[in-house]
């Protein structure tokens, strides 16, 4: 995959949703939906087919964890999965073959998050 | 019983078989017709008992005995007729009765013989004149057989007084003992208190034995002397008092070396040295003391409890069986108070560690947002070199915040082990590069020189290397420039089955100070200038959860370089083989 990613975000915090939007393109990505919970993340996810998901693990209604397992019914997208909870690893054994489940601690920077987003890419060039 | 009471009882009794002084007036004359049968009564008497393998074991004096005893019966079955049956009368029965006691003689003996002599008295009596008996006869044998059955009655009594008086002390002796003991058990289940039940039991040691003095002696730590924990009856036993140097080889490391309760006829020469006390009470000599089991004493401590008396060899083994009961219920209270301690700190901990996982679970969320925030100013007032390294330190107290969350949390969280084979080397390696994160580039080294074929450890990976990062770190950190970490491991035990290693952690640093090894794994404790004070904590925790031992070692070892006064970590971790 190459820059710039177009990339749907997900938080039920607007806090976090506004650091998304803004940090993201400072690391050369798109931001192509922002989403407050697991329905609209899906929903946004079919509108836009956006090349890689960043999403919170426990949202009110659908979380994150449910709503990547049911995109990847539909088709297979890397994520990066942040959680202020221990990592679950019950999506690591629905992910497809063909795509990348990074999990990601909060509190996390822009440089964990740059981190996390290349490695659930499979980008290797210096994003800058 | 005096004789004033013997014979009013005496009169008593004749008054309840109804024998006035009436029916006794034509007894004497009946003794004319006794006398002639009394030597054939009595050598039948005798040769009975001789017969007699029980009666005739309190004979011990012979033939010349027997000859002295007949003469005796002879006299007794005499006055038996003359009377006059007053107090004197009463006393020499009374006497008869007391040497019987006296000599060992079975009762149901003296029973059967008195029935005996009874029959062939009142026999020969009855038989006298061919049967023909006169009327006034016929009463006064009457009275002699009820003045028999009155002397048995006399005999019976004077058993039972002199048990009384000998078996009695010893009856309510063992009682009383039996009912301190039972009375020490209810105490020490009702207090947790151990000072106070330690008071309580050497009180009551000391009443019970009926000592001169009791104490309970306990080594202090660290400087592993012997003081006294509690004392009763003796003004050298107050609490505190120093008794000397445990290993010094006097009567308390005598007694703490020995495994079971000992009786001492001298405190004062036994087990000491030639020329020196054994024990610095001059005026106590015996003793009956017990040493109690060393895990039961509590970590590191030794304990005694022990009885004294100023004259020599005057304790035995009901003294020492009674210590053994005490020493068994004390053992069994402090267990049972650490157990109960331990019990409930699972407890708090527990709560904690749920309270914790909660707060540190709400914390990175709200950290997050702090970080967040941080970061996006920081994005704004790139140009404001000043406001920059403000919003960097913000950022790092954020960041410190929740270093200081996470390590309370995996002090207090429920501990769960994922357990597999792990190579031990291995394990020291991955620590090590963790630790050196800590404070790179600053040319710490690690030496670690681990015997050949150290069998695989089970514990679980990812919590064990936490455990010897933080020992790592903590070298690092008391080490001013470089720290020279070495390690070394062996198996705990010189034999192929071993089921533990022992890792030995030194590093070349100040060393640790006698009094901050005592709190060294006691959380929040910390010496460093940063740090959360958790890190030897959790690492004990961890530690512990794999039934292992961490402990501070004093670097008087050997094996330690010439220069170094460092540090020692002894961790000892279960292999697969347990």
């Amino acid at each position: 995959m190459t820059l710039p990613l177009r990339i749907v975000v997900a938080d039920d915090e607007a806090d976090t949703r506004e650091y998304l939007v803004r940090v993201l393109p400072r690391f050369g990505h798109e931001v192509v939906g922002v989403a407050a919970d697991g329905d609209a993340l899906l929903a946004l996810c079919d509108a836009a087919e956006p090349d890689l998901v960043v999403t919170d693990r426990v949202m009110p209604g659908l979380s994150g964890e449910e709503a990547v397992e049911r995109l990847w019914g539909r088709r297979p997208v890397p994520v990066v999965m942040i959680s202020a909870f221990d990592r679950s690893e019950r999506l690591d054994e629905v992910c497809p073959e063909t795509t990348r489940l990074v999990h990601l601690a909060k509190p996390f920077g822009g440089e964990d998050l740059a981190a996390a987003i290349e490695d659930a890419s499979g980008m290797t060039a210096s994003t800058g | 019983m005096d004789r004033g009471a013997a014979l009013e009882r005496y009169e008593e009794l004749r008054r309840y078989v109804g024998l006035a002084d009436g029916d006794l007036r034509g007894v004497p004359a009946l003794w004319e017709l006794v006398a002639p049968h009394t030597p054939k009564l009595i050598d039948d008497f005798y040769a009975t008992i001789a017969a007699h393998p029980r009666a005739a074991a309190v004979v011990t004096g012979g033939a010349a005995q027997f000859a002295r005893l007949k003469g005796s019966l002879a006299v007794w079955i005499e006055d038996l007729f003359r009377g006059p049956w007053d107090a004197d009368f009463v006393e020499r029965r009374w006497r008869v009765g007391v040497r019987h006691v006296a000599i060992g003689l079975d009762p149901l003996l003296v029973h059967a013989a008195m029935s005996r002599i009874k029959t062939r008295v009142v026999g020969v009596l009855l038989e006298a004149d061919d049967g023909d008996l006169p009327a006034g006869r016929r009463n006064a044998v009457d009275a002699v057989s009820r003045l028999l059955d009155l002397d048995l009655a006399l005999v019976s009594e004077a058993y039972h007084a002199e048990w009384r008086k000998a078996e009695r002390p010893a009856d309510e002796k063992l009682t009383l003992r039996e009912r301190a003991v039972a009375r020490l058990a209810e105490r020490a289940l009702a207090t947790s208190n151990l000072d106070e039940l330690t008071d309580v039991t050497v009180a009551m040691i000391g009443e019970s034995l009926g000592a001169d003095a009791a104490a309970a002696f306990e080594t202090v730590g660290g400087t592993e002397r012997w003081r006294v924990s509690a004392g009763w009856g003796h003004e050298d036993f107050g609490v505190g008092g120093d008794f000397g140097r445990r290993g010094s080889g006097g009567f308390l490391d005598t007694v703490a070396d020995t495994h079971g309760p000992v009786v001492v006829d001298d405190v004062r020469t036994a087990g000491g040295r030639p020329g020196r006390p054994s024990f610095p009470v001059p005026d106590l000599a015996s003793a009956v003391a017990i040493a109690l089991m060393p895990e039961a004493a509590g970590p590191g401590k030794l304990r005694v409890l022990a009885a004294f008396r100023t004259g020599r060899g005057r304790f035995g083994d009901d003294e020492r069986r009674f210590l053994t009961s005490v020493g068994h219920i004390f053992e069994t209270a402090i267990r049972r108070r650490e157990w109960e301690e331990r019990a409930a700190l699972a407890e708090r901990l527990a709560a904690i560690g749920q309270m914790m996982t909660r707060l540190t679970h709400e914390s990175r969320n709200v950290l997050q947002r702090i970080r967040s925030s941080v970061e996006l100013l920081g994005f704004e007032l790139e140009d404001n070199p000043e406001a920059t390294r403000l919003l960097e330190r913000i950022g790092k107290a954020g960041g410190d915040l929740g270093v200081l969350y996470e390590e309370v949390r995996s002090y207090a969280a429920p501990l769960t082990l994922e357990r597999s084979a792990c190579d031990a080397d291995e394990l020291i390696r991955e620590a090590w590069e963790a630790a050196r994160e800590s404070r790179p580039g600053d040319g710490s080294e690690l030496a670690s020189d681990l015997d050949v074929g150290l069998p695989p450890l089970d514990v679980d990976r990812f919590r064990v290397v936490q455990v010897f990062r933080n020992v790592f770190e903590n070298a690092i950190a008391a080490c001013a420039g470089s720290a020279h970490v070495t390690v070394t491991a062996h198996p705990s035990v010189a034999d192929e089955a071993s089921d533990s290693v022992d890792f030995l952690v030194r590093d070349d640093g100040p060393g640790i100070a006698e009094e901050v090894r005592a709190t060294i794994f006691t959380p929040f404790v910390t010496t460093k200038a940063k740090g959360t004070g958790l890190g030897m904590a959790i690492a004990k925790r961890v530690v512990e959860a794999h039934g292992g031992t961490i402990s501070a070692v004093e670097g008087s070892d050997e094996r330690q370089p010439v220069d170094g006064t460092g540090a020692q970590f002894l961790v000892r971790l279960p292999t697969a083989r347990r």
